[in-house]
Formats: C-alpha cells, sequence, structure tokens
C-alpha cells in the first residue's frame, strides 16, 4: 500500500522560477526513503509540502488515501511527523517533558495518559533520565532524540528527517542515524529522510534524486548511487566504494558496482 | 551570561518552589500595590520584613537579588543628580560652589530606592522560585476568566512562555556575532560616532535578521506538532490550590490594608 | 613560530556556582605555512581555543604567543586590534554576520575598521578569491544562496589581509559539492596566498585530504598532537580517541583483515587501489 502519494505537484515561493517542478512519486507503507539532491534543489521543500506547512501551487498530495487539505490538516498532521534540521529551535517546552507534552497536548490526548506516553518514549530514545533537564543543558543530538520522542508520541505513521543530522557532530548523528535504523527496523513506521550522508542513503530501500526542484532518478540505492555522471552532475558525492570500483577498472580488475564498504570488502576478499 | 540573575529560575528545594503559582502571583501583584501606599519608613520595614521571610523560606541567596539591583544603579545615580537639582526642600546639607544638596533630595532618593527595592526583591523572588512554564501556566489560568470579554489568555501565556524558553539562546546569539564583529574590527568602546553607529548595527542587524529566522523555524515545528492558536487542547499540568496557597494570598491582604491604614496616619 | 600557547588555562564564570574549566595546561606550537586541524568531541574546548588566538578570551592563567605579541590574562584591549587584524576569525555559519546594504560594502566593513588602506580594493580581491562575481557586489548580501552567503562572509576576514585564517567548522550545513569547493579555497589560500591555516572540523576525511597537522582534544585538554600522515598511519591510535578514521584507511583496515598486504603510510585512493589490484588474482 502506498501511504505516501504526489501527483505532479508544483510549489514557487514568489514569481521566481518554481522551487517544485511537477514532480510525481509514491511511498510505500513501513519503505525507508532518502531524499538527496545539493542546497536549494528543492528537498526541504517538498517535505515543508508533505506536512502542508506550505501550499502547492498545483498537484495533489494524499497521506494514507486522504488528500492533503485545510480540513483534514489535523488529521495528517496527526499521521506525520518532521524533525528539522535546527535542533534549537523545534524544541518548544522549557523540559524534555514539557516539550514531549506539547505534542499531546494539541492532539488532544487525554491528561491521565500523558505521564505513561512521556515515560515510554522518553525510554525509548533514551533521554527518560533527563525529562526535567532544560534544553541548554542538552547536547544537539540529545535535542534531536527528544524531538523524535515528541513525535512517536502521537503514534504517527510516517517519519520525514528533514536533515536532522546535519548539524550534529559525529556521536550525534550517529546516535541519529542508528536511531533511525532501529525504528525502520522494529515498526512499520514510514520514514522519508532528507539527506546529504552517502553512508545513510545506501542503507534505506529507496533513494530519490533531486536537482532544481525536479525529480532526476529515483530507485534502490544499487541502481541510483552508481551513476557516476548523474551525481556529479547534480553536485553529489559518489559513494566511496564506487570511487574505489572505478579506480580498480581503471587498473583493469573486473569488478561488480558496489555501493556499500562492507559488500566491497567481501567482493576483494573473494579476490585474492 | 551567568550573571544575569534578574528574571531567572533557580531551582531549589523549599516551601515557596513548591506553592501554586497563581498564589505567588497574586501575592506578589497586591505587594506591588501595597508599596505604592506611601506608608512611611514603618511600613516600608514590615513590607521588607515580610518579604525578608519569604526569600529566607524560599532558600534563595540574598546575593541573588542584590545582583539584580545592580541594573538599578545607574538609574539610581542619575535620579539622586536629578533630585539634588530639583528639590530644594529640608536642610541645606552640603554647598559646594553653589551646588546645593538638600536633606529632603537624599530622602526622596532613598524613599524611591526602597520601594524599588522591594518590588524587585518581590518579582525575583517569584521568578527564581518558579518554573516558566509554571509561571505562564498561572498566569493562563489568572486570565482565563476574562476570555469572556476577548482576551486571548491562553496565547498570552504561550508568548511568554516562547519568549522565557528564548531568551538564554538569544543572549549566547548575541554574544557570538558579538565576538564574529570585534573580530572584523569593531570596537564598542572606542572610535567616533559614526563608528559607533556602525558598530551598533552590525549588532543589531545579524540579530534581528537570525531572530526572525529563528521564530520562522519555531512557527513551522509547533504548527508541524499539531499547534494552532485558538484550537482546542488539553493541558499536561493543572494547578492546585492547597492550604498554604490561601494562606499567602490572605497574607498579602492583610499587609495591604495595613498599608493602606498606615498611609492615612501617616498623611 | 607565529603561535604559542604556554599552559594556558580557561576558566568560564570563575567565582560563581556555575564556574567551568573549558582548558587546561594547554602547551601547542602551530606552525607557519601550515593547515592545522583541531579535532574532538562537542564540548572539548575546540572554541575556547581557537577564540584565544584573537584574544576574543584571554587566558585565565598562561599565555598565548602570536607573532611578536604575548597575551596573559592582564592584557588591555587597546593592544588587541592590531591582533585581530593578523588573525582571521570566522566563527561557525558566518553567514549571520552578513549586515551591510552590498556584498562589497559588507566586505569593506571588516578592513575600514582597520584603517587598510585602498578597502575597496582589498574587499574586490577578496570576493574575487572565493569566487564571487562581480555582478554580485552591488546586490544585498541577504539576496544570496546559503553557500555564496558563507563565501561572502570569508571574504570580509581575507579582504583584512590576516596572516593566519582560523576557521571553526566551516563546511557545517553546506552540501558535497559545496564543501568541496569550500576545502579547495583554503587549500589555495594556503599553497598560492602563503596563509597559515587553522580549521576546527569534525570531518575527517578533511583533515586527511587537506590538512597538514592535527591536533586532537578532548576535556580541554590536548590528548595528541602530530603531522596528519603519522596520526593515520596506525588507525587503532584513532580508534582509542574515540575517532572514526577516514574511509581509505578503514578500508586498508578491512583488507588487511581479509589477507591484504598494505603498507601503513598507503592512503590514498590511488596507491591504495594500486597495491590491490598487484595481489588480485587476474
Amino acid at each position: 500500500m502506498n501511504v505516501v502519494e504526489v501527483e505532479n505537484l508544483s510549489f514557487s515561493y514568489g514569481d521566481d522560477i518554481n522551487a517544485i517542478d511537477d514532480i510525481s512519486f509514491k511511498i510505500e507503507m513501513g519503505a525507508y526513503t532518502t531524499i538527496i539532491g545539493h542546497n536549494g534543489s528543492g528537498k526541504s521543500t517538498v517535505a515543508k509540502l508533505l506536512i502542508g506547512l506550505l501550499e502547492p501551487l498545483k498537484g495533489n498530495i494524499r497521506i494514507e488515501g486522504v488528500p492533503l487539505s485545510l480540513e483534514n490538516l489535523d488529521f495528517i498532521r496527526s499521521k506525520v511527523g518532521i524533525v528539522f534540521q535546527n535542533p534549537d529551535n523545534q524544541f518548544i517546552g522549557s523540559t524534555v517533558r514539557d516539550d514531549i507534552a506539547f505534542g499531546l497536548e494539541n492532539h488532544l490526548v487525554p491528561q491521565k495518559d500523558m505521564d505513561d506516553i512521556i515515560n515510554k518514549f522518553s525510554e525509548k530514545v533514551k533521554m527518560k533520565d533527563f525529562l526535567n533537564s532544560e534544553p541548554s543543558r542538552l547536547s544537539g543530538g540529545q535535542k534531536q532524540r527528544v524531538a523524535i520522542a515528541g513525535i512517536l508520541a502521537i503514534a504517527p505513521d510516517i517519519i520525514i528527517f528533514d536533515e536532522a543530522t546535519s548539524m550534529l557532530d559525529p556521536q550525534g548523528k550517529d546516535d541519529i542515524k542508528s536511531m533511525i535504523m532501529e525504528l525502520h527496523n522494529e515498526s512499520k513506521i514510514t520514514i522519508i529522510s532528507i539527506t546529504h550522508d552517502i553512508e545513510e542513503v545506501v542503507k534505506s530501500d529507496k533513494v530519490i534524486v533531486m536537482n532544481n526542484g525536479k525529480i532526476v532518478s529515483e530507485g534502490t540505492p544499487d541502481k541510483v548511487m552508481v551513476d557516476k555522471k548523474l551525481l556529479i552532475d547534480v553536485g553529489l558525492d559518489i559513494p566511496f566504494s564506487m570511487k574505489i570500483v572505478e579506480e580498480l577498472r581503471k587498473n583493469k580488475i573486473k569488478i561488480n558496482d558496489e555501493v556499500t564498504m562492507e559488500g566491497l570488502v567481501n567482493k576483494l576478499a573473494n579476490l585474492i | 551570561m551567568s550573571n544575569m540573575t534578574f528574571g531567572k529560575y533557580i531551582p531549589l528545594d523549599s516551601v515557596i518552589h513548591k506553592m501554586d503559582p497563581r498564589s505567588k502571583i497574586l501575592a506578589m501583584l497586591i505587594l506591588i500595590v501595597a508599596i505604592f501606599f506611601p506608608s512611611g519608613w514603618i511600613g516600608y520595614g514590615v513590607i521588607g520584613l515580610c518579604v525578608f521571610i519569604v526569600v529566607l523560606l524560599s532558600k534563595l541567596n540574598i546575593k541573588i537579588i542584590l545582583n539584580a539591583m545592580k541594573p538599578m544603579m545607574m538609574m539610581l545615580i542619575f535620579l539622586l543628580f536629578i533630585n539634588t537639582l530639583v528639590i530644594k526642600q529640608g536642610d541645606l546639607l552640603f554647598n559646594i560652589y553653589g551646588y546645593t544638596i538638600y536633606s529632603e533630595a537624599i530622602f526622596q532618593t532613598l524613599y524611591i530606592t526602597v520601594r524599588l527595592f522591594l518590588m524587585i526583591m518581590i518579582t525575583t523572588t517569584l521568578t527564581a522560585t518558579t518554573k516558566p512554564l509554571d509561571l505562564t501556566l498561572g498566569i493562563e489560568d489568572l486570565l482565563s476568566p476574562f476570555k469572556k470579554i476577548g482576551v486571548p489568555s491562553h496565547e498570552i501565556a504561550m508568548l511568554i512562555s516562547i519568549a522565557l524558553r528564548f531568551i538564554p539562546d538569544l543572549i549566547e546569539e548575541t554574544q557570538r556575532i558579538m565576538k564574529a564583529q570585534a573580530s572584523r574590527g569593531v570596537d564598542l568602546k572606542e572610535g567616533s560616532f559614526k563608528e559607533k553607529i556602525m558598530a551598533i548595527l552590525s549588532l543589531i542587524v545579524p540579530l534581528f535578521i537570525s531572530a526572525l529566522s529563528r521564530a520562522e523555524d519555531l512557527a513551522n515545528a509547533m504548527e508541524a506538532r499539531g499547534y494552532s492558536p485558538g484550537k482546542e487542547r488539553t493541558r499536561y499540568k493543572t494547578l492546585k490550590m492547597v492550604f498554604k496557597d490561601y494562606v499567602l494570598i490572605a497574607s498579602s491582604f492583610v499587609l495591604l490594608i495595613a498599608m493602606i491604614v498606615l498611609s492615612r496616619i501617616y498623611a | 613560530m607565529p603561535i604559542l600557547f604556554k599552559e594556558v588555562s580557561h576558566i568560564y564564570s570563575e567565582g560563581t556556582p556555575f564556574r567551568y574549566s573549558a582548558l587546561t595546561g594547554i602547551n601547542l606550537n602551530i606552525k607557519e605555512g601550515k593547515i592545522t586541524a583541531i579535532i574532538g568531541a562537542t564540548g572539548s574546548g575546540k572554541s575556547t581555543l581557537v577564540q584565544h588566538l584573537n584574544a576574543l578570551l584571554l587566558p585565565t592563567s598562561g599565555s598565548v604567543t602570536v607573532f611578536d605579541r604575548v597575551i596573559t590574562s592582564d592584557e588591555k584591549p587597546k593592544n588587541l586590534k592590531s591582533l585581530r587584524k593578523d588573525i582571521g576569525l570566522v566563527f561557525q555559519f558566518p553567514e549571520y554576520q552578513l549586515f551591510e546594504e552590498t556584498v562589497l560594502k559588507d566586505v569593506e566593513f571588516g578592513p575600514k575598521n582597520f584603517n587598510i588602506e585602498n578597502s575597496e580594493e582589498k574587499a574586490k580581491q577578496a570576493l574575487k578569491m572565493v569566487d564571487i562575481d562581480a555582478s554580485l557586489f552591488e546586490r544585498s548580501p541577504l539576496e544570496l544562496s546559503g553557500g555564496q552567503k558563507r563565501r561572502v562572509a570569508i571574504a570580509g576576514i581575507l579582504a583584512m589581509d590576516p596572516k593566519v585564517i582560523v576557521l571553526d567548522e566551516p563546511t557545517a550545513g553546506l552540501d558535497p559539492s559545496g564543501s568541496k569547493s569550500m576545502m579547495k579555497l583554503f587549500l589555495d589560500l594556503n599553497k598560492k596566498y602563503n596563509k597559515t591555516i587553522i580549521i576546527v572540523t569534525h570531518d575527517m576525511e578533511q583533515v586527511l585530504n587537506y590538512c597538514d597537522e592535527v591536533v586532537v582534544m578532548s576535556e580541554g585538554k590536548i590528548k595528541y598532537e602530530s603531522e596528519v600522515k603519522t596520526f593515520f598511519k596506525d588507525s587503532s591510535l584513532c580508534k582509542s580517541l574515540g575517532i572514526l578514521p577516514p574511509n581509505v584507511i578503514r578500508l586498508k583496515d578491512e583488507l588487511i583483515e581479509k589477507g591484504y598486504k598494505i603498507d601503513d603510510d598507503v592512503m590514498d585512493i590511488k596507491s591504495l587501489v594500486k597495491i590491490i589490484s598487484r595481489q588480485v588474482k587476474k
């Protein structure tokens, strides 16, 4: 079943050229999709459109079959959660506890259920010991974990990560990436991650490549991420293992395309 | 940043910390009104003593309150200067080359200082013993009777709580931009008037731009999490008054009445 | 010897309950004409350290020698201005410091503050270095794209013609191609214009590919310092410091485990692949 269906979507920030130019795509339930593209390619605009923060110029968005419209906005936002790039600017409560409660209050969760939900999901993101902490005492990675807990607390079906790791240090990045993987493996939650991280892309089920507001390629990472010309043309990096494969071929070694480091090591281990 | 004590919550375990924010806010308002009555030195002595007892009960370090007074010092010195120029009553204390200082000028300044000190002491005690969120919850509840006449009590409370939440962030941002511009040779202390204007612009413009982009991010985050002004919400925390809260409010009232009586006698 | 730290400690909010010791007993010698990377986890003291370089922060104890100036805790602010011209410090997300009406005026702001002659000429040169086209000079800096804004902000520092350029996470938030061209710019500044460069970064690929020297910080102390080549020679060193080595080094390690024979000093793709190719069964 497709939980996200986007048809002929266009959007423009002013009279300028279209930030999103007639794109269509579908996302299956439970899939882990990454969206890549250089800065200004329209990735974040797509995320904002999906959650109804921007109104499309043309086209349709359906979430679980329900068209995104003003009347359905509350329903859509109970099904789709988003983690933004800047950890500081999405922490609304004055403590971790209050921040998780904020979403619950908005979605009319009864007061008597709140403590249990807050405890459960702060535990899930390993922030239970920090429930009474203020945001200024937390690291960027910890704040993003609280953001994830706040979303999980309203039991959504889809979570969008809008460059959620790009402002974090390596430790924070690893934390959030492994949390995304865990959510993907253990639950039916559909994940859409906008990212520049090639290592993350190759672990996803499907990748969508954007350039100048259009989708220029989409498919499984082992098909898309081996297209060196395309990636370079749209200003992206090619996976490290593909750089090695390229170089090996220059040295007349026959080897198949490979997008992960583990895969490459295994292939080379068989060659010796 | 750490010497900014005014308005900061200081987490301690005390009876005052545990009280209902509504009773604390009401007590604060009543006491501030009380201070406005010219009840003489005896009256201020009584209020001062009561507030001092509350501060002791709240386990706050008195230094914190004195620190909160610091930003007012310049203002008070200026006031003293103006008073010495304007007020020419009472005994002549000094005459330095025709610049005369009368006792009434000193007395009036002292009077205002004491009032101001008491007010700061009361508000600092309130903010230091009450979490920002509880404070806003209290304000919301106290304002809710006025909802019927169109006062958006919830929105006002949300506004205050967000402002409080972002004050530390904005202070940090200001320091960062100041340092960045100092690295480009900005010197707020020296330089001509024109250079100083530029220096201030180089701070204000980036701060304004960053605050705007922060506000946009925040609005997006709140909306994405299902918030919409005016929409019905449930509440995580509800407030409950107990006996000691009523005692606090009642004692404040007693103080207020005492001050009114004293001011009559004094007059 | 342009920059020398001697027993430098820095304590924030001394004498208050918020007292925090950010640097302890730092001894460091930053070499002239090199690109030095400063790495370490968040809160390890990197930012505090670099702010000592142009005396935005003064050491609580110890001294920092920058060229001929010795900075100690009792330094008078008056003497610092010329130091700030010599050490160009670029903060994280420098695009947030733009404020002038036009790109050119903004870049001129620094040189004018330091009373540098021909500030307009200097500004134009700096903008050329960072690859900003002359057609953008009269535009408002706020209209530019994120990457362009950052370049303009960096030009604002370059126009002061500093001898040393210090950059705090200069590629944070940029896309891969933006990061790459930014790093190439710093390499150029180092090689063509002979600037000493100090970069605070989390990216080990950048350390390996662009830097000469590396300083590892942890909990306010220097845990390790050496040439980059020495640092990555033995990946167990990286791991013991809690750092994930760059891809090439990780691949090398994995292959050695699988039976390949690869020398310690192989640390670029071309030489690594050459060695693999020789050992692969054709």
